[in-house]
Protein backbone atom coordinates (compact mmCIF):
# COMPACT_ATOMS: atom_id res chain seq x y z
CA UNK A 1 0.00 0.00 0.00
CA UNK A 2 1.32 3.36 -1.19
CA UNK A 3 1.57 5.63 2.19
CA UNK A 4 0.18 8.78 2.10
CA UNK A 5 1.09 12.52 3.66
CA UNK A 6 -1.42 13.68 6.02
CA UNK A 7 -3.47 17.06 6.30
CA UNK A 8 -1.80 19.49 9.03
CA UNK A 9 -2.69 22.75 10.47
CA UNK A 10 -5.69 24.67 10.86
CA UNK A 11 -4.44 26.76 8.48
CA UNK A 12 -4.07 24.14 5.73
CA UNK A 13 -7.68 22.99 6.25
CA UNK A 14 -8.91 26.50 6.05
CA UNK A 15 -7.54 27.14 2.85
CA UNK A 16 -8.80 23.28 1.33
CA UNK A 17 -12.11 24.35 2.58
CA UNK A 18 -12.15 28.10 1.15
CA UNK A 19 -10.50 26.80 -2.44
CA UNK A 20 -12.86 23.66 -2.58
CA UNK A 21 -16.38 26.08 -1.84
CA UNK A 22 -14.66 28.19 -4.34
CA UNK A 23 -13.75 25.46 -7.12
CA UNK A 24 -17.57 24.60 -6.08
CA UNK A 25 -18.79 28.05 -7.49
CA UNK A 26 -16.69 27.46 -10.71
CA UNK A 27 -17.99 24.13 -11.71
CA UNK A 28 -21.65 25.09 -10.75
CA UNK A 29 -21.40 28.38 -12.99
CA UNK A 30 -19.16 27.27 -15.90
CA UNK A 31 -19.37 22.97 -15.72
CA UNK A 32 -15.55 23.14 -15.61
CA UNK A 33 -12.55 24.65 -13.48
CA UNK A 34 -12.95 22.71 -10.59
CA UNK A 35 -10.30 20.16 -11.46
CA UNK A 36 -7.97 23.32 -12.19
CA UNK A 37 -8.84 24.85 -8.22
CA UNK A 38 -8.23 21.27 -7.05
CA UNK A 39 -4.92 20.68 -8.38
CA UNK A 40 -3.67 23.97 -7.28
CA UNK A 41 -5.12 23.63 -3.88
CA UNK A 42 -3.23 20.68 -3.42
CA UNK A 43 0.01 22.05 -4.95
CA UNK A 44 -0.51 24.70 -2.08
CA UNK A 45 -0.98 22.26 0.76
CA UNK A 46 2.54 19.76 -0.26
CA UNK A 47 4.47 23.25 -1.34
CA UNK A 48 6.85 21.39 1.39
CA UNK A 49 6.44 17.82 0.96
CA UNK A 50 9.16 16.44 -1.27
CA UNK A 51 6.94 13.42 -1.36
CA UNK A 52 4.26 14.65 -3.32
CA UNK A 53 5.01 14.98 -7.07
CA UNK A 54 2.51 16.91 -9.58
CA UNK A 55 1.50 13.92 -10.34
CA UNK A 56 -0.16 13.00 -7.27
CA UNK A 57 -1.58 16.47 -6.73
CA UNK A 58 -3.44 15.71 -10.13
CA UNK A 59 -4.62 12.34 -8.89
CA UNK A 60 -6.38 13.79 -5.86
CA UNK A 61 -8.20 16.80 -7.92
CA UNK A 62 -9.39 14.02 -10.46
CA UNK A 63 -10.36 11.76 -7.69
CA UNK A 64 -12.34 15.05 -6.06
CA UNK A 65 -13.49 16.18 -9.13
CA UNK A 66 -15.41 13.34 -9.96
CA UNK A 67 -18.50 13.75 -7.59
CA UNK A 68 -18.52 17.19 -8.03
CA UNK A 69 -18.79 16.92 -11.51
CA UNK A 70 -22.04 14.80 -11.02
CA UNK A 71 -23.58 16.98 -9.04
CA UNK A 72 -22.87 19.81 -11.04
CA UNK A 73 -25.06 17.85 -13.68
CA UNK A 74 -27.81 17.23 -11.88
CA UNK A 75 -28.55 21.34 -11.69
CA UNK A 76 -28.31 21.99 -15.31
CA UNK A 77 -31.71 22.62 -16.75
CA UNK A 78 -33.98 20.38 -18.38
CA UNK A 79 -33.62 21.95 -21.88
CA UNK A 80 -29.70 21.81 -21.78
CA UNK A 81 -29.51 18.15 -21.32
CA UNK A 82 -29.59 15.05 -24.03
CA UNK A 83 -29.42 15.46 -27.57
CA UNK A 84 -27.74 13.01 -30.44
CA UNK A 85 -24.37 14.88 -29.72
CA UNK A 86 -23.98 12.73 -26.44
CA UNK A 87 -23.15 9.45 -27.51
CA UNK A 88 -20.42 10.36 -30.25
CA UNK A 89 -18.37 12.32 -27.70
CA UNK A 90 -18.94 10.57 -24.77
CA UNK A 91 -17.89 6.69 -25.19
CA UNK A 92 -14.75 8.41 -27.41
CA UNK A 93 -14.35 11.13 -24.67
CA UNK A 94 -14.02 8.03 -21.95
CA UNK A 95 -11.69 5.77 -24.00
CA UNK A 96 -9.30 8.89 -24.66
CA UNK A 97 -9.37 9.65 -20.70
CA UNK A 98 -8.30 6.01 -19.72
CA UNK A 99 -6.23 5.95 -22.42
CA UNK A 100 -4.36 9.01 -21.02
CA UNK A 101 -4.75 8.03 -17.34
CA UNK A 102 -2.60 4.77 -18.59
CA UNK A 103 -0.13 6.58 -20.70
CA UNK A 104 0.38 9.43 -18.00
CA UNK A 105 3.97 8.59 -16.74
CA UNK A 106 5.43 8.29 -20.36
CA UNK A 107 4.60 11.16 -21.81
CA UNK A 108 6.55 14.33 -21.95
CA UNK A 109 3.53 16.99 -21.09
CA UNK A 110 5.80 19.72 -21.14
CA UNK A 111 5.31 20.75 -24.72
CA UNK A 112 1.53 19.76 -24.82
CA UNK A 113 0.74 21.78 -21.92
CA UNK A 114 2.28 24.88 -23.80
CA UNK A 115 0.08 24.02 -26.94
CA UNK A 116 -3.25 23.51 -24.89
CA UNK A 117 -2.07 26.93 -23.03
CA UNK A 118 -1.85 28.82 -26.69
CA UNK A 119 -5.49 27.21 -27.58
CA UNK A 120 -7.00 28.00 -24.34
CA UNK A 121 -5.40 31.41 -24.36
CA UNK A 122 -7.09 32.17 -27.69
CA UNK A 123 -10.00 30.38 -27.35
CA UNK A 124 -11.06 32.62 -23.96
CA UNK A 125 -9.53 36.26 -25.78
CA UNK A 126 -12.78 34.55 -28.90
CA UNK A 127 -15.32 34.30 -26.49
CA UNK A 128 -14.75 37.77 -24.64
CA UNK A 129 -14.49 39.57 -28.42
CA UNK A 130 -17.99 37.83 -29.00
CA UNK A 131 -18.94 36.23 -32.50
CA UNK B 1 -22.98 14.20 -35.73
CA UNK B 2 -20.12 15.51 -37.42
CA UNK B 3 -17.19 13.81 -38.97
CA UNK B 4 -14.89 15.77 -36.21
CA UNK B 5 -16.96 14.80 -33.09
CA UNK B 6 -15.26 11.27 -32.11
CA UNK B 7 -11.86 12.20 -32.65
CA UNK B 8 -12.15 15.59 -30.80
CA UNK B 9 -13.90 13.71 -28.04
CA UNK B 10 -10.89 11.52 -28.13
CA UNK B 11 -7.83 13.87 -28.08
CA UNK B 12 -9.55 16.14 -25.56
CA UNK B 13 -10.67 12.92 -23.38
CA UNK B 14 -6.82 11.56 -23.27
CA UNK B 15 -5.57 15.10 -22.63
CA UNK B 16 -7.51 14.85 -19.33
CA UNK B 17 -6.82 11.84 -18.79
CA UNK B 18 -2.87 12.82 -18.74
CA UNK B 19 -3.31 15.48 -16.34
CA UNK B 20 -2.37 18.05 -19.16
CA UNK B 21 -5.58 20.29 -19.32
CA UNK B 22 -8.72 20.09 -21.78
CA UNK B 23 -11.68 21.28 -19.26
CA UNK B 24 -12.75 24.03 -21.30
CA UNK B 25 -11.77 22.81 -24.63
CA UNK B 26 -14.94 20.76 -25.52
CA UNK B 27 -17.07 24.21 -24.84
CA UNK B 28 -14.80 25.47 -27.51
CA UNK B 29 -15.24 22.87 -30.60
CA UNK B 30 -18.84 22.76 -29.70
CA UNK B 31 -19.45 26.74 -29.92
CA UNK B 32 -17.11 27.37 -32.37
CA UNK B 33 -17.15 24.41 -34.77
CA UNK B 34 -20.52 23.48 -34.09
CA UNK B 35 -22.74 26.11 -33.66
CA UNK B 36 -23.89 24.71 -30.19
CA UNK B 37 -25.31 27.01 -27.23
CA UNK B 38 -22.88 27.99 -24.18
CA UNK B 39 -25.40 26.44 -21.54
CA UNK B 40 -25.53 23.32 -23.74
CA UNK B 41 -21.90 22.98 -24.52
CA UNK B 42 -21.13 23.43 -20.58
CA UNK B 43 -23.65 20.55 -19.87
CA UNK B 44 -21.83 18.50 -22.72
CA UNK B 45 -18.99 19.13 -21.45
CA UNK B 46 -19.63 18.49 -17.91
CA UNK B 47 -21.07 14.73 -19.14
CA UNK B 48 -17.86 14.26 -20.84
CA UNK B 49 -15.69 15.55 -17.94
CA UNK B 50 -17.65 13.01 -15.56
CA UNK B 51 -17.22 10.34 -18.13
CA UNK B 52 -13.35 10.95 -18.57
CA UNK B 53 -12.47 11.08 -14.88
CA UNK B 54 -14.70 7.73 -14.07
CA UNK B 55 -12.53 5.87 -16.48
CA UNK B 56 -9.42 8.10 -15.24
CA UNK B 57 -9.76 7.89 -11.53
CA UNK B 58 -9.07 4.18 -11.13
CA UNK B 59 -5.67 4.16 -12.76
CA UNK B 60 -4.65 7.23 -10.65
CA UNK B 61 -5.86 6.06 -7.36
CA UNK B 62 -4.02 2.16 -7.84
CA UNK B 63 -0.95 4.52 -8.93
CA UNK B 64 -0.76 7.67 -6.83
CA UNK B 65 -0.33 8.81 -3.30
CA UNK B 66 -4.09 10.31 -2.43
CA UNK B 67 -4.41 11.52 1.18
CA UNK B 68 -8.46 10.60 2.22
CA UNK B 69 -8.84 13.65 4.47
CA UNK B 70 -7.74 16.23 1.52
CA UNK B 71 -9.97 14.75 -0.57
CA UNK B 72 -13.11 14.48 1.73
CA UNK B 73 -12.43 18.15 2.82
CA UNK B 74 -12.36 19.61 -0.52
CA UNK B 75 -15.44 17.50 -1.61
CA UNK B 76 -17.31 18.43 1.45
CA UNK B 77 -16.84 21.50 0.86
CA UNK B 78 -17.31 21.86 -2.89
CA UNK B 79 -20.89 20.98 -3.00
CA UNK B 80 -22.52 23.82 -1.51
CA UNK B 81 -20.44 25.57 -3.87
CA UNK B 82 -22.08 23.82 -6.94
CA UNK B 83 -25.57 24.48 -5.91
CA UNK B 84 -24.17 28.45 -5.31
CA UNK B 85 -22.62 28.68 -9.00
CA UNK B 86 -25.43 26.82 -10.48
CA UNK B 87 -27.96 29.80 -9.02
CA UNK B 88 -25.73 32.15 -10.62
CA UNK B 89 -25.75 30.54 -13.64
CA UNK B 90 -29.40 30.42 -14.08
CA UNK B 91 -29.95 34.03 -13.05
CA UNK B 92 -27.13 35.42 -15.12
CA UNK B 93 -28.03 35.70 -19.53
CA UNK B 94 -26.07 32.99 -21.40
CA UNK B 95 -24.31 35.90 -23.20
CA UNK B 96 -22.78 36.42 -19.82
CA UNK B 97 -21.79 33.57 -18.84
CA UNK B 98 -19.68 33.02 -22.12
CA UNK B 99 -17.70 35.96 -21.57
CA UNK B 100 -16.69 34.99 -17.85
CA UNK B 101 -16.47 31.56 -19.06
CA UNK B 102 -13.85 32.83 -21.74
CA UNK B 103 -12.05 35.24 -18.79
CA UNK B 104 -11.68 31.84 -17.13
CA UNK B 105 -10.03 30.42 -20.21
CA UNK B 106 -8.02 33.42 -20.98
CA UNK B 107 -6.51 33.13 -17.39
CA UNK B 108 -5.76 29.67 -17.27
CA UNK B 109 -4.01 29.68 -20.41
CA UNK B 110 -1.93 32.69 -19.66
CA UNK B 111 -1.34 30.71 -15.88
CA UNK B 112 -0.23 27.30 -17.78
CA UNK B 113 1.74 29.30 -20.40
CA UNK B 114 4.27 31.49 -18.39
CA UNK B 115 4.27 29.32 -14.76
CA UNK B 116 8.28 27.71 -13.96
CA UNK B 117 7.32 23.85 -15.00
CA UNK B 118 8.55 20.86 -12.60
CA UNK B 119 7.71 17.36 -11.79
CA UNK B 120 7.40 17.72 -8.09
CA UNK B 121 6.78 20.64 -5.84
CA UNK B 122 10.39 20.68 -3.86
CA UNK B 123 11.95 20.43 -6.86
CA UNK B 124 10.24 23.79 -8.16
CA UNK B 125 11.67 24.99 -5.08
CA UNK B 126 14.64 23.53 -5.00
CA UNK B 127 15.79 24.65 -8.61
CA UNK B 128 14.60 27.90 -7.31
CA UNK B 129 16.87 27.99 -4.55
CA UNK B 130 19.84 27.18 -7.17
Amino acid sequence: MIPVPSLKGRRSISLAAAGALFAGIVNGLLGTGAGTVFFLITQKLYRTDGDVGARDCFACAMAAVFPVSLLSLVNYPADAAGGDLLLPLLIPGAVGGLLGALLSDRIGQKTLKKIFAAVTVFGGAYMIAGR
Amino acid sequence: MDLFDIPAAFLIGALTGTGVGGGGLLVLYLTFLRGVGQIRAQWLNLVLFTAVSAAAVPVHLARRKIDASVLLILVAFAIPGTFAGSAIRDAVPAEAVRRIFGSAMLLTGAYVLFKKDGETVRSERGSRRG
